[in-house]
């Protein structure tokens, strides 16, 4: 899954479900047609997103006098991929459970909390790297993120009073780290960059310029 | 440990977790098949021949007994059965009163390592039910549509409706009503002007019963004395009419088969294969699953409500993600 491509990626993980959608509407007798419609929407919601977030990609950072940018970096999509991956054989679990067994719907419910929990949370993980950039420049970091609307965080060097690095569990296992530029000034005034590849080089550039 | 060697160890340890598993699950699921097969006999010990039995349970299976009320089919060995009768014929959907019940959930059986003899399974005297559908202001309703469930398992819809004198009458035959045995749920949907009016009743079948479903007055069941045979149009009254919800005996209907039969009793010779055997075939319109419930289906069905609905469980689930993801695209990180 590469960025760059979201409206391309989006469609790939969006038809399954217009698809399933569609069998269930047109080609099956067992269920009502109707519930083919949530699986067509949420397919839908997947591909229009995506589409969406594939136009409004982030422009580039506007620069103050004097002002030059050291590093450029993007989250990096492998956390997506890995819940994304997770959550989408979970999600065609329920579906044999649900609709192709009569177990207990404590079964399909179980999975289908777990399955769309992480398929979500992939999704918007990819979704949100996707529209994220980070920048460095010679007087400050800054973290800028437009979905609707423009989003920017930033902290002057000056400001900077420490730098943590941190990894989850997934991140560990996927080579990524997190980097929070902290001013002291409490949460609202720190940068927090997720999903980073290469974060320790990134952390280091920051302690060197403070 | 350094960050890559860490890394090698965490990955390694992630792949032989993610590996084990499915080797577990793998395990898990699949097994070998086993033969199980079993007799089914009438309250007087006559078999029922050519009759659906179907297995809700693991392994669903969809089997019709031979001339000598023997079925046998394939399921997965240590499978838990589900055993329905329905009194349905291997050839066509010809309703008979012959006094089996109509549907009749014969009890869970397990299955052992090895191809497994359920021996005799007994079946109650079957008694007709005589089901009437009646508006509000006393008028026969032509077209409602009776049920019967037992134990949860019941008959479809399909085949069976209110006359126009508004008893219920499978469609092709002579006779009015159906044969039912032990305490069944006895159901009606009476079609309105907008829509529906549906009413159920628990009722103990020990004997031939009238059961009538008014709108607005409820059920009332009474013992009808003698069977009716024909489709007259004489209206039949009750005799000794008492209200839906008078305690009614408890079930008196005992199958002669003892439910959870004691595993790996193999008989290899007897495990001749009953004729139109159709395992893992599909239910038939005519015939409707054991209810599925929360935690359990059968009887214990229906206390969950919606979340025992798979439409709203499946909107539900699209909804939360979607109002998730979008609050989440919102807010930004």
């Amino acid at each position: 899954m590469g960025r760059g491509k979201p409206a391309l990626w989006s469609a790939l993980l969006g038809l399954p479900f217009v698809g399933g959608g569609a069998w269930l509407y047109l080609s099956q007798q067992q269920y009502p047609p109707v519930f083919g419609v949530p699986f067509v929407a949420f397919g839908l919601f997947i591909i229009t997103v995506g589409a969406y977030v594939h136009i409004v990609s982030p422009s580039k950072l506007r620069t103050g006098e004097g002002e030059e940018i050291l590093m450029t970096r993007h989250p990096t999509q492998r956390v997506a991929t890995v819940k994304i991956s997770i959550g989408l054989p979970l999600l065609l679990l329920t579906v044999i459970l649900l609709y192709f067994t009569r177990i207990p719907y404590v079964y399909p419910t179980l999975t289908f909390a777990v399955g769309l929990y992480t398929f979500s949370k992939g999704l918007y993980v990819y979704w949100a790297n996707s529209l994220t950039t980070y920048y460095m420049t010679n007087q400050r970091v800054v973290k800028e993120y437009r979905f609707l609307s423009l989003v920017r965080r930033e902290v002057p060097h000056r400001k900077v009073r420490g730098v943590q690095e941190r990894q989850s569990l997934i991140e560990t296992l996927v080579g990524l780290g997190n980097v929070i530029v902290a001013s002291g000034g409490g949460r609202s005034l720190e940068v927090r960059m997720r999903n980073m590849e290469r974060s320790e080089e990134f952390a280091d550039a920051v302690r060197d310029l403070i | 440990m350094s960050g890559v060697s860490r890394r090698g160890f965490l990955r390694t340890a992630g792949g032989a977790a993610v590996a084990s598993t499915v080797l577990v699950v793998g395990t898990g699921t699949v097994s070998a098949a086993v033969t199980v097969s079993g007799r089914i006999v009438a309250y007087d010990d006559t078999p029922i021949a050519n009759r659906r039995v179907y297995n809700y349970g693991d392994g669903q299976f969809n089997t019709y007994t031979d001339s000598n009320g023997r079925f046998s089919a394939e399921t997965s060995e240590g499978a838990r059965l589900h055993l329905v009768l329905y009194d349905i014929s291997s050839r066509s959907h010809d309703f008979q009163q012959n006094s089996v019940p109509l549907v009749y959930s014969l009890g869970d059986f397990n299955v052992g390592q090895s191809n497994t003899n359920l021996g005799d399974i007994g079946v109650p005297q079957g008694f007709l039910v005589d089901m009437r559908a009646l508006d509000s202001n006393g008028n026969p309703v032509e077209g409602a549509t009776p049920g019967v469930r037992h134990n949860g398992s019941g008959i479809g819809e399909s085949y069976i409706s209110t006359n126009g004198n508004g008893w219920a009458q499978f469609d092709g035959v002579n006779f009015r009503g159906l044969e039912a045995a032990g305490r069944v749920e006895l159901s009606m949907s009476i079609p309105t002007g907008g829509g529906e009016f549906s009413l159920s009743e628990r009722v103990t079948v020990d004997g031939p019963k009238t059961v009538t479903f008014q709108i607005g007055e409820g059920v009332t069941v009474s013992d009808a004395g003698t069977s009716v045979e024909s489709t007259s149009t004489a209206t039949q009254t009750p005799t000794e009419t008492t209200t839906a919800t008078t305690d009614l005996p408890t079930d008196t209907a005992t199958p002669t088969a003892t439910a959870d039969v004691p595993t790996d009793t193999v008989t290899p010779s007897d495990t001749a294969t009953a004729t139109g055997t159709d395992a893992n075939a599909s239910t038939s319109a005519s015939t409707q699953a054991a209810r599925r419930g929360f935690f359990g289906n059968g009887e214990s069905a229906g206390e969950f409500g919606p979340l025992e609905d798979p439409f709203v469980l499946t909107v539900g689930g699209f909804a939360l993600s979607v109002a998730g993801i979008a609050h989440q695209m919102l807010r930004g990180h």
